[in-house]
């Protein structure tokens, strides 16, 4: 497990979406309601990046690309189109800095 | 009781019905008949990332194993010469019939063909499925001639691959502007410059009178006697729906299949959805949309109505496209009633918004290189939201934190 450090917490308002990079993997960072998510970055249906390109409202993002939504919190579909979910990956708060495991992406169970 | 759900049509409204029905538990017969011989797979990705080799194959819309898991009958490469309606049954190119308690035409729509002297020669092409971008590809090769008749959306998005490939690429377009049905004069202008910049040249007020060759195309002849030299030809001039089987069966018929909101055609047993249903719009007009979004919440709508359970949705039309390296997204149409909002820097400056604002409510937008402030547009334009034309010209004003607010306050009522 290598955490990286990606941003602080005030880079990441409420209701807000973050991206980092690392090693050309990139990391959607969502804010939901205080507390930090992180999904892999590009929508599983299209070439369409969550944090630029997405609505997050609740621990929903929606892609504006085909209007698929995803849970941030465990990365599954809430609407289709999408037929796989996201990538979810483990985050670390320590004082005010956030670090993401960029090699610890996985599904949920 | 229905026990038998026959889909015409396997592309991505056929399969997107297939999927919800089962997701709504329908354990009876599905029966997808395609005259392709694959499942749905995404069509938008023909004029772009397919055509320009980044992938071997357009993805798929299902996961090829779905069907067998959802016990789906698939009848693929074959072609319906026919329906009965008062008997409930599909008749095949091969003589076989198959019983329906309910059908969904879902058979899209065809490229729009020229009929001028030279269309037969070998070397012009139109796309629509994989084969022809399969064909188109072979065709682009650096340092060859593609003259793209019709500058529409594929026309565009064709230019912008074969540009990148290497091609010399000509664009040939009847109108004074590229994309004006789709995108409107300002952003149709926009995408004309940044085509030409990339070494596309654009033709406007081009009418093409005849095709000339020897077996094989050479060169494309304008009315008014301008020729431009192709070893290749694009004819993209848009697309007929697909629906001489509804008519032929005496299903009401206006430039696709004529339904409902619910999908519901002029038969009680017959549904139509996708490109080849003219659907009612929000705008209150009625048309077939051509668009992945449209056709993919039709597709859901008229496989709840099949089910029982009718529920209208009239369309917005949403869509987006990919030209010179930009990428570009619209919902409603631009074109219309009312005042034009710019948001942004149309010489230079990005991201670009452009709304269209009627009585204080945006109607449709426009978003280059701006799916941030898209995703918020989408929402003003379907939930009708007040909001001034002045706000949204004023770049500082941050449309997301706008939605944030009036969430915050719709809670707090």
């Amino acid at each position: 497990m290598t955490f990286s450090r990606v941003c602080e917490v005030s880079d990441v308002p409420v209701g807000e979406a973050l991206k980092v990079e690392s090693k050309g993997s990139a990391v959607a960072i969502y804010n939901v309601d205080g507390e930090l998510f992180a999904t892999q970055d590009r929508c599983t249906h299209g070439d369409w990046s969550l944090s630029e390109g997405g609505y997050l409202e609740g621990d929903v993002v929606e892609c504006s690309l085909h209007m698929g939504k995803f849970c941030v919190r465990t990365g599954k579909i809430k609407a289709a189109p999408p037929c796989e979910p996201l990538k979810i990956f483990p985050i670390r708060i320590d004082g005010s800095d956030v670090f993401v495991d960029f090699d610890a992406g996985y599904l949920a169970p | 009781m229905i026990k038998s759900i026959v889909i015409i049509g396997a592309g991505l409204a056929g399969a997107t019905a297939t999927r919800y029905l089962r997701a709504q538990g329908y354990q009876g017969k599905i029966h997808l008949v395609g005259e392709e011989l694959h499942v749905a797979y995404d069509r938008p990705s023909l004029s772009k990332d397919t055509l320009a080799g980044k992938m071997v194959e357009p993805p798929a819309i299902l996961d090829p194993d779905w069907y067998a898991s959802a016990d789906i009958d698939l009848h693929l490469g074959v072609r319906v010469i026919g329906i009965d309606v008062v008997n409930r049954q599909v008749l095949f190119e091969s003589g076989d019939l198959l019983a329906y308690d309910r059908l969904l035409l879902a058979t899209g729509v065809r490229a729009r063909r020229m009929a001028i002297t030279g269309s037969e020669l070998a070397g012009i092409h139109t796309l629509r499925d994989r084969s022809d971008s399969q064909a188109l590809r072979q065709a682009l090769e650096r340092g060859q001639s593609l003259v793209i008749v019709g500058g529409g959306l594929i026309g565009c998005e064709v230019a912008t691959t074969a540009i990148n490939a290497g091609a010399n690429v000509t664009i040939l377009e009847a109108g004074d502007e590229l994309l004006l049905r789709v995108l409107g004069r300002t952003t149709g202008a926009w995408c004309c410059n940044e085509l030409e910049r990339l070494g596309v040249r654009v033709e406007l007020n081009a009418q093409a009178s005849h095709f000339e060759g020897e077996g094989h195309v050479h060169a494309v002849v304008c009315a008014d006697g301008r020729r431009i030299a192709a070893d290749t030809v694009l004819v993209s001039i848009g697309a007929e729906p697909a629906d001489e089987l509804a008519r032929a069966a005496g299903i009401a018929c206006e430039r696709g299949v004529v339904v409902d909101a619910t999908g519901a055609s002029s038969c009680p047993e017959v549904f139509a959805a996708g490109d080849v249903a003219a659907w009612p719009l929000r705008s209150g007009e009625q048309r077939s949309l051509e668009t992945y979004l449209n056709s993919h919440m039709q597709a859901e709508t008229a496989a709840a109505a099949m089910l029982g359970n009718p529920i209208p949705a009239l369309q917005v039309p949403t869509s987006w496209t990919e030209i010179a390296g930009h990428r570009i997204q619209m919902v409603g149409d631009i074109e219309g009633p009312g005042e034009v909002v710019l948001r942004g820097n149309v010489e230079n400056g990005q991201p670009l918004v452009l709304f269209r604002v009627l009585d204080g409510r945006v109607e449709a937008a426009t978003a280059i290189n701006a799916p941030k402030d898209f995703s918020v547009a989408t929402r003003l334009v379907a939930d009708h939201i007040p909001v001034s034309a002045t706000k949204l010209r004023d770049a500082s004003f941050n449309l997301r934190d706008f939605m944030k607010a009036k969430a915050k306050a719709e809670r707090c009522e």
